[in-house]
């Protein structure tokens, strides 16, 4: 995966110089840029959410009681 | 006198009168208003005083009017070194962090925004803070924030294109411009790949018809919203760390006091002294410092209860002003400005942004009590060819009091040095012609040769 991202990268940096006519969006590169960031970030955040839930389901006692964390805030 | 200083936001538009700062607010800016008046980090930065106080004189349903705390001298950030341009953008994604907590966020990021009160930025856009969505993760003025702080910045850091070109154009440096700087393996370097690289390549393959990817883009969760968006301004504030100017800078001028000076330590006591004892003199509440280097004479006067404006056409000394300015809390504004091409004036009609002659000169409001020309005034003659009266003329237009003159004789080895063999051209510029020119603008309050020297320092009180 992470070959086949570095080859595509090297392809685009080779790649032919940039457009130099018609009218070429000024702000859309970048957009279109944090719009991929974001979903990966996106997808960063459900597997910490998921590893989290995991790692807090795997401490959870057996039988009955609470976590630490809700019998504290009981008293 | 009354002039428009910002009108680009359909929100409000701010006019200046009198010195006074007005904000007309329409419709269209009243929520963004609300938004700005009721922020935690709004009023704590206001505490801070690196927010523009406000005071609401007017309001009714559809509109509202404001008067803003002026900003003495106000300067752009094509004027500004590096360190400031840097310090500017640290403000802005620290308010952005700070409004994020509150689901508000800034709606424009330009260094535009800020201001510069001595050493210390304002952000001064009130109308830029808005109400967010908070199921859009993303910011649109993101990539604005990276065209008109990061780019300029990496151009000025890594390829020494000065902030006065990149930033003359309001926009900043778009990705694909800067992209064309870069060799191909420069491309993929970490700090260039996401912010230059990545958005030309998509730019460039994009349908320039299809607005969509501006659009709002919701997600369901709230939660995940908010720690995409709070990610997101993190990344921009590593972009902005990567080229923060680190360290002094050096140039052809940085070491001019330290190792290229042109006095012995007893000539440089003496004319420290003469500074010292004008400065006593005038007591001013302004002063210029024209040719500053380094700084050392503008944190005499700022030492001395002055507000200072320091102007030097090299970044790298402009740069080190601010330094030890924001370390030692001084009242000093270190512009990058060479006198003999100051900055035009510039934006729609040429009045958006007025001229520094035009904020310097005391016919139009502005002027200083004292003029200090220390060691420049040689330069200016023979590097940059101004005759003699028109630079006494000049000083005598921004000083409304007193201009301090330091005359370097043409036998003086500096002014030998600059003048390149041109030696007949300058055989006259002695100090008796200095005041000959000097009376038509000023009498002279005191003079003193330094002793060793070619060089004559003059107290000069403006007719």
């Amino acid at each position: 995966m992470a070959f086949t991202a570095l080859i595509a990268i090297v392809i685009f940096a080779l790649a032919p110089p940039l457009r130099a006519q018609g009218y070429v969006d000024p702000g859309a590169g970048a957009m279109l840029w944090q719009i991929l960031a974001a979903a990966f970030v996106g997808g960063v955040f459900l597997f910490r959410k998921f590893i989290l839930r995991w790692f807090r389901g795997s401490k959870t006692p057996r039988s009955g009681g609470d976590t630490v964390e809700n019998s504290q805030s009981d008293k | 006198m009354t002039r428009g200083a910002s009108f680009r936001d359909p929100g409000g538009r701010v006019v200046i009168r009198d010195g006074r700062v007005f904000r007309e607010v329409a419709s269209p800016g009243l929520a963004c208003l609300d938004a700005a008046l009721n922020s935690p980090a709004v009023r704590a930065q206001i505490e801070r005083r690196r927010f523009v106080r406000t005071e609401i004189l007017a309001r009714d349903a559809s509109s509202a009017t404001l008067e803003h705390e002026a900003i003495p001298f106000p300067s752009f950030p094509y004027e500004w070194p590096p360190e400031m341009l840097y310090e500017a953008g640290a403000l802005t994604v620290e308010l952005a962090l700070a409004l994020a907590e509150e689901g508000r966020g800034l709606k424009d990021a330009t260094p535009f925004n800020v201001l510069y009160r001595g050493a210390t930025p304002v952000f001064v856009d009130l109308l830029s803070v808005e109400q967010r969505d908070p199921r859009d993760p993303l910011w649109l003025a993101r990539a604005q924030f990276i065209r008109t702080f990061v780019l300029p910045l990496a151009a000025e850091i890594d390829f020494g294109i000065p902030l006065a070109q990149s930033l003359i154009q309001r926009d900043g440096i778009e990705p694909e411009a800067f992209y064309r700087l870069l060799w191909p393996a420069a491309r993929l370097r970490p700090k260039y790949l996401p912010l230059v690289s990545m958005p030309a390549w998509l730019g460039a393959r994009k349908n320039p018809d299809d607005a969509s990817i501006y659009r709002p883009h919701q997600v369901d969760d709230v939660e995940k919203s908010a720690y995409i968006f709070r990610r997101g301004l993190l990344a921009v504030r590593k972009a902005l760390d990567h080229f923060a100017p680190g360290g002094r800078r050096v140039s052809r001028w940085s070491d001019y006091m330290a190792a290229d000076c042109s006095y012995t330590p007893d000539q440089f006591s003496e004319k420290e002294a003469f500074v010292a004892e004008a400065l006593r003199e005038a007591s001013p509440r302004r002063v210029l410092d024209v040719g500053a280097n380094t700084g050392h004479f503008s944190r005499m006067a700022a030492r001395a209860g002055a507000s200072v404006v320091a102007i030097d056409g090299d970044s790298a000394v402009a740069g080190e002003i601010w330094r030890q300015a924001a370390a030692e809390k001084l009242d000093i504004l270190p512009l990058v400005v060479n006198l003999a091409q100051p900055t035009p004036p510039t934006g729609w009609r040429n009045l958006e942004c007025p001229s520094f002659l035009d904020r310097a000169s005391s016919s139009t409001g502005g002027g200083f009590d004292v003029v200090l020309m220390l060691a420049v005034v040689h330069h200016m003659l023979a590097t940059e060819r101004i005759p003699l009266p028109e630079i006494v003329d000049l000083a005598g237009d921004m000083t409304t009091r007193f201009a301090l003159i330091e005359f370097v004789d043409c036998d003086d080895p500096m002014f030998r040095r600059l003048s390149r063999g041109r030696d007949e051209l300058y055989s006259h510029f002695h100090a008796d012609l200095f005041e000959q020119c000097a009376a038509a603008r000023f009498d002279v309050v005191r003079k003193r040769a330094i002793t060793g020297s070619k060089r004559t320092l003059y107290l000069l009180r403006k007719k």
